[in-house]
């Protein structure tokens, strides 16, 4: 029941987009946010629009596998679009019922927030999408690296993340195993009240925790055993390198954030 | 409780592109009072198939039915086939939750609802047939015993639950050969008392070629071969394409007979290895 779950929502591939640096695809994705909110009137949205399907397009990302991104989002979404048309006033009268009024500007104005929250999942999806959560996890490293200088944790905090990352799925399965367990022994999980069901669960979680800790120290003994002591003077296996198609991606995203301005300007 | 496994497939997430099938059409019936044992390489399906025969997966082709009823129909009673098949995972001792012994043994018999005497009985026999002692390591938490004895804990768990049917997966895995005899001469002897029928999976050829009367050899979800230890063990070759191999004993009298040794070829154990040998001198000695 609980292989269904997959972690995170990379997609394993090859294109342009999956190759790219992940410290370019991070600072890609804030100049990305920065052309959505440059966005003025929901017309201009034509332009983070093209760069969002072109980007799709290049990772080999189906129309369908985007939208399901937006889905957790929609009843935000719709609380969004309601609460824009019906509480944000203006003059142009479109319809008037009771205490219902509808506004020209209500209605530009639902639309532009509501396109706005859809184009910023969607761009950064598309992140996630393409860059497994290692190299997720070392890209945001490197770009933090800066924060040492007082003495933030960067390399302490990645090497949780990629741990944590790791053994979601191993615990995953252990949960699975052992409520299978419980379960041959009469355990019953799915009926009676809440209160029922909570108590139910400890037969489930003291034995969770318990795997969960030793396979903790395990770990750290694993990591002391091969000289780990954190993040002073380590190489790393993959090496980022910025490279030609990096530098292309940064100038088409200029270019069109650059169009964005230009247009927002003059218009 | 006869079980009678009918064209048994089991995928795991069909549909997906994560899809794998863990058993493909599988066909056997087990006997009352039989000693099964399921051999097989790692990934060739064993504890998928198990874990049908109490109801914990449900077959995504073909059925399982167990004393008559089909696990796949409607309204079967789940609780009540999972209180005639007892099944000990692998590792069962990361199962352990409570706070002594004792109350752990008595998570199962509580749970199918039997009073406090009964389960009193109950977690006093189970002791017994596992070698815990009742007074003393009853009262301990478990998780201050050793390997071996969590693992009897563990197994005493299920027996509370005083099943028709006992499943043990890798009950010897990771355990130390005193542990692993121990458990073995364990299962031996609640299988001559209670005329149980017990299934133990297992890839230790010599753990099951002494203890079982029918063998099931799985290969890559299917049914590979099935027979008596003697007929099974006979065919060392094929056991090794599959990435199985066979008992000591079998072993030996093999590479004997390619010596030029005139030994039978359906022997398996080292005794009656011994046995032939001491037989083939004697006759040299009286010539």
């Amino acid at each position: 029941m609980f292989k269904d779950i997959t972690l995170g929502q990379y997609m394993p591939g090859d294109t342009v987009v999956h190759r790219l640096d992940p410290r370019a695809k991070i600072l890609l994705t804030f100049v990305y946010i920065a052309m959505v909110f440059t966005v003025s009137s929901p017309l201009f949205y034509g332009i983070p629009a093209v760069y969002v399907f072109m980007t799709a397009r290049l990772a080999g990302l189906s129309f369908r596998q985007l939208l399901k991104t937006i889905k957790p989002l929609r009843i935000l979404l719709i609380l969004t679009f309601v609460l824009n048309v019906f509480f944000s006033g203006g003059k142009t009268v479109l319809v008037h019922w009771n205490f219902i009024t509808i506004t020209q500007e209500g209605l530009l104005l639902a639309v532009h927030f509501s396109l706005r929250l859809i184009f910023l999942v969607l761009g950064t999806s598309i992140l996630t999408l393409t860059t497994s959560p290692v190299a997720l996890s070392d890209g945001i490293e490197i770009l933090l690296t800066p924060l040492k200088k007082v003495r933030f944790p960067v390399h302490e905090l990645a090497m949780m993340m990629t741990i944590a990352l790791r053994f979601i799925p191993t615990l995953i399965e252990e949960t699975d195993k052992i409520m299978k367990a419980q379960k041959a022994r009469g355990a019953d999980f799915e009926s009676g009240n809440l209160i029922a069901r909570a108590k139910a669960m400890t037969p489930l979680l003291v034995p969770l925790f318990v795997s969960a800790f030793r396979r903790a120290g395990e770990l750290a003994m694993a990591m002391e055993a091969r000289c780990y002591h954190g993040g002073e003077g380590r190489t790393r296996l993959r090496v980022l390198r910025f490279t030609r198609e990096d530098g292309r991606a940064f100038l088409v995203s200029f270019g069109m954030l650059a169009l964005l301005i230009v247009c927002t300007v003059l218009w | 409780m006869p079980i009678r496994v009918e064209n048994l497939s089991h995928t795991y997430m069909p549909g997906s592109p994560f899809s794998s099938t863990a058993i493909h059409n599988l066909s056997l019936t087990i006997d009352d009072g039989e000693f099964i044992g399921i051999l097989g390489h790692t990934g060739s399906g064993k504890t998928t198939f198990v874990q049908h025969l109490n109801g914990l997966l449900m077959p995504t082709g073909g059925t399982v039915v167990v004393n008559g009823t089909d696990i796949v129909a409607k309204g079967a009673g789940l609780r009540e086939l999972r209180k005639q098949v007892g099944l000990v995972f692998q590792y069962p001792e990361y199962q352990l939750f409570e706070e002594t012994v004792m109350k752990d043994i008595a998570f199962g018999p509580k749970n199918i609802g039997c009073d406090k005497e009964e389960i009193d009985r109950r977690v006093r026999w189970a002791c017994e047939q596992v070698g815990i002692d009742y007074e003393t390591t009853g009262k301990a938490s478990p998780f201050e015993l050793s390997g071996g004895q969590m693992r009897r804990v563990a197994i005493a768990g299920v027996l509370a639950m005083r099943p028709k049917v006992l499943i043990l997966d890798e009950p010897t895995a990771g355990l130390d050969p005193e542990g692993r005899r121990a458990i073995l001469s364990m299962i031996k002897k609640l299988h001559t008392d209670t005329k149980m029928t017990v299934i133990m999976v297992s890839h230790n050829m010599d753990d099951i070629a002494t203890l079982a009367t029918r063998l099931i050899v799985m290969n890559k979800g299917t049914l590979e071969m099935e027979g008596t230890p003697r007929e099974i063990f006979k065919q060392a070759e094929r056991l090794k394409k599959i990435g199985l191999g066979v008992p000591q004993g079998a072993e030996l009298a093999q590479r004997l007979r390619k010596e030029g040794f005139n030994l039978p070829d359906d022997i398996y154990t080292l005794d009656e290895v011994c046995d032939a040998i001491l037989k083939l001198k004697g006759v040299a000695q009286d010539v």
